[in-house]
């Protein structure tokens, strides 16, 4: 049986996403919350909005592609529109907000998501191609 | 009659020396024979003296012998002057009378004697007669060589064979027939020689022809090397080898064929230097018309320099501050799709049509000089060559009074050679004008006189015609140098004749452009207040700070200084990636509006149906879409153009500020591509009762 074709994943949906947090944040903030879980009360508004239009699943895989894939995709670059995190503080709020949005144990380095690709498409395009895919089965 | 030695025979000597010796031989010969007819008289022998002495043996014999050795002296010296087949008998005759001496046979010996002597003498006239013919055969000899040069090979050989044969075959026997055939070879000399003077005239004919063919070619190789037709340069090369090489030649018939032949060469190669000659002068009036074009753009160029100082000049009397600051700023930030920003450039045209205007006026000499040469062309067709006008005006006067101005007048002869230059007559005039010089110094040449007399015949007029045409067009430039000199003096002159100037046409057209110019910047000057003022008062109103963050009035060096500091542009800290700003209040307050629009499109909803028609539309917490329970939207968008600008940290950042907040800062940045996106937070406002965007910024991903 060959391999499944690998799924493509927007970029632009996962940066967007994360605004909630990582823009979000500084409606009333100059600097980020002393701790991650200060960004509760949005990772709950995002997954009411992932939810919403559909994304939460691609949303959770194109989240574990980046941190699977640390060392090539910097995790800084999705959020730093707003705020300069450095990377490593990048890394644990994906990793924060993955694990508080439905992901399972760690980010797994030769699953779906971490064979996916990753391409910067605008919203209209990624939801196109998303109805044409079919999320893989879960572990 | 003697054979010349080896050594003087004619084939063993060039004629003129074989003549030379011949001759002298034969005076020898004279000489000789004038001593042998005085031995003749001496040694007759007299009957009577042996006679007398016949009793005595001795003396008888002693007599005859003397007598005998006066005979043998005799056949010697007929030896030396006639044929051997003269002195034959003669001999014979002495043997025999040696023989009847011995045998004492003294009468015998005398009458053998006496009829020897009557022999010698008939030998001698025999010998006479033979000398005679060889002398003439001396003469004709002569005749001949005096016409050898004129004759061909195949004339002068036949008559030199002729004559050399008589001289050879010449024999007692055969005087009077080679009398005979010498008549006939003179009579074929003189022959000859007439055909070859016809011949040699024809000839010298010929030759002329061939001088003037072989001046034309040279003149048509000088052409075609001066014009680079190549085919022309090798055949008249050749033709002129040819023509040289016949130089000698007394040949009609192939004298004539080169000729002809280099005669139709010659027509054959008149067209093709008469096209390469015009595609040299179209290629010459081309590279002129390039030289002037150059020369207008350089003047216009110039110009352009004064047009403007004269702007900035006139921008400052009429209150038209160019250097505005906010003026800049306002059209730099005014957003494309603005009304106001199509009035700007349109301000922006007027002024570039206050300096095309007058930089038109600049090219209006050029106009002019493009435009005489058609006139002067036309020229040669109103004055087509007509040899049967006898009404023909006395061109020549006026001719030479149009170029004694000319030389009177450096600038007038100037403009008489570029008004030459642009008509396919100018050899004519180039050769009339150097007629014409030398005619003030010296007597004119002959020839010059004839180009004269034939350029006047073949255009008859068109010294006229060329003078009134180059008349009009140095008026017409004249007139419109000197309007320009006073448009130019009036608007580049400042303080001369201050009030003057403010009364020409071209002041008033200028004053009204600044005019209509200065009330556009003074709209574009409102409308971006209005803007400002909007954007501020939005900020203000939803509390948030995307003006002083963000505007575009915020300096490059504030949204540097936060990637390096973390200091906002308005003093908090608060580090970024990324720094930017709008480009104008319009894309801001457009963008804005656009975000909302977006937020509710996300959901499929009307902007109505999520914010509310006035934005105050709350949010519903028992609502069952989740989009209208939540109390922030964050809008991420594209809007197809350029928006905004900005800069990103570059290099590894400096950890700063509390470490649990995993803040850098940079030393370093770069610039943004232009930014076409923005990340807008829009927030229920409990206290204000309505939408609010907290957050509007531009960004590049």
């Amino acid at each position: 049986m060959s391999k499944p074709e690998p799924l493509t994943l927007s970029a632009t949906m996962l940066r967007d996403h994360l605004a909630v947090l990582s823009v979000g944040w500084f409606n009333d903030h100059d600097v980020p919350p002393r701790d991650l879980s200060g960004y509760q009360p949005l990772i709950a508004e995002l997954g009411e909005l992932l939810d919403e239009v559909g994304d939460r699943p691609w949303f959770l895989l194109a989240l574990e592609h980046v941190l699977v894939h640390g060392g090539a995709v910097s995790a800084r670059e999705f959020v730093n529109d707003r705020y300069a995190y450095t990377d490593a503080a990048a890394e644990q709020l994906l990793r924060y907000v993955w694990q508080h949005l439905g992901g399972k144990g760690e980010p797994v380095p030769d699953g779906p998501a971490a064979r996916a690709k990753l391409t910067a498409m605008e919203r209209r395009e990624w939801r196109k191609l998303r109805d044409e895919q079919t999320l893989p089965e879960g572990p | 009659m003697s054979t010349p030695p080896d050594q003087l025979k004619p084939e063993n000597l060039k004629r003129d020396e074989w003549m030379r010796r011949n001759l002298g031989f034969q005076a020898q010969q004279e000489t000789v024979d004038t001593q042998v007819s005085a031995l003749l008289r001496q040694t007759k022998p007299d009957p009577e003296e042996v006679l007398e002495g016949g009793e005595d043996e001795r003396h008888s014999r002693k007599v005859l012998m003397e007598r005998l050795v006066l005979l043998k002296l005799l056949a010697r010296q007929l030896a030396a002057i006639a044929a051997p087949t003269l002195l034959l008998p003669v001999t014979e005759r002495i043997e025999q009378i040696a023989g009847l001496i011995d045998q004492k046979k003294w009468r015998t010996a005398h009458g053998a004697l006496i009829k020897a002597n009557q022999l010698v003498d008939e030998q001698m006239v025999l010998a006479k007669g033979l000398r005679t013919v060889q002398l003439r055969i001396a003469d004709v000899t002569l005749a001949l060589d005096r016409v050898a040069t004129k004759l061909l090979p195949d004339e002068l050989e036949p008559l030199d064979d002729a004559l050399n044969r008589l001289d050879r075959e010449l024999q007692p026997g055969t005087v009077e027939a080679t009398r005979n055939e010498l008549a006939r070879v003179e009579l074929a000399i003189e022959t000859a020689r007439l055909k070859a003077e016809e011949r040699l005239g024809r000839l010298k004919v010929l030759h002329l022809d061939r001088e003037r063919l072989l001046q034309d070619i040279a003149q048509m190789a000088s052409d075609a090397e001066s014009l680079l037709v190549d085919a022309v340069i090798k055949g008249t090369g050749q033709q002129t080898l040819a023509l040289q090489g016949l130089d000698q030649s007394q040949d009609i018939t192939a004298l004539e064929q080169a000729l002809s032949k280099a005669g139709d060469l010659v027509l054959e190669w008149k067209p093709l230097l008469a096209k390469a000659e015009h595609e040299v002068q179209v290629k010459q009036w081309t590279q002129d018309l390039a030289d002037l074009a150059e020369e207008g753009r350089q003047l216009r160029e110039q110009h352009a320099t004064l047009l403007e100082e004269a702007v900035e000049d006139l921008a400052a009397e009429l209150g038209v501050d160019q250097a505005d600051k906010d003026l800049a700023k306002a059209l730099k930030a005014l957003p494309d799709s603005s009304a106001v920003v199509d009035e700007g450039r349109r301000a922006l045209d007027v002024l570039r049509d206050c300096y095309d205007a007058l930089d038109e006026e600049m090219t209006k000499i050029g106009v002019l000089q493009s435009q005489y040469r058609p006139r002067l062309l036309k020229v040669r067709e109103d004055y087509p060559p007509d040899e049967d006008d006898e009404d023909r005006p006395n061109e020549l006067d006026e001719a030479y009074e149009a170029l004694d101005e000319s030389l009177r007048d450096p600038d007038a002869a100037e403009w008489s050679r570029l008004a030459l230059w642009g008509t396919r007559q100018d050899w004519e005039y180039w050769t009339f004008l150097a007629a014409y010089a030398k005619k003030q110094k010296t007597d004119i040449a002959e020839t010059e006189r004839e180009q004269f007399q034939e350029m006047k015949t073949r255009y008859p007029g068109v010294l006229k015609k060329y003078t009134d045409e180059r008349k009009q067009a140095r008026g017409d430039q004249v007139t419109a140098g000197d309007q320009l000199k006073k448009d130019l003096d009036a608007l580049l002159l400042p303080d001369k004749n201050k009030a003057q100037r403010l009364t020409t046409p071209q002041y008033k057209q200028v004053e009204k452009w600044f005019t209509e110019f200065a009330k556009l910047v003074a709209a574009i000057k409102v409308h971006f207040a209005d803007q400002r003022k909007k954007a501020v008062d939005l900020d203000s109103a939803d509390g948030a700070h995307s003006v002083a963050r963000h505007g575009p009035e915020v300096a490059d060096k504030s949204l540097q200084k936060r990637l390096k500091t973390g200091i906002t542009p308005e003093g908090k800290f608060s580090p970024a990636e990324k720094s930017c700003k709008f480009l104008s209040y319009d894309l801001m307050l457009e963008t804005r509006e656009a975000a909302f629009n977006e937020a509710a499109s996300v959901y499929g909803l009307s902007l109505a149906a999520l914010f509310g028609a006035k934005l105050d539309q709350a949010p519903d917490p028992n609502h069952v879409q989740a989009s209208r329970r939540r109390t922030q939207h964050v809008v991420s968008m594209g809007h197809g153009k350029a928006i905004g600008s900005g800069f990103k940290g570059k290099g590894p950042g400096t950890p700063v500020g509390d470490p649990s907040k995993g803040g850098q800062t940079f030393a370093d940045f770069e610039d943004l591509p232009p930014l076409t996106r923005t990340k807008s937070t829009l927030v229920w406002d409990n206290g204000k009762g309505r939408w609010v965007a907290a957050q509007h910024f531009p960004t590049d991903v």
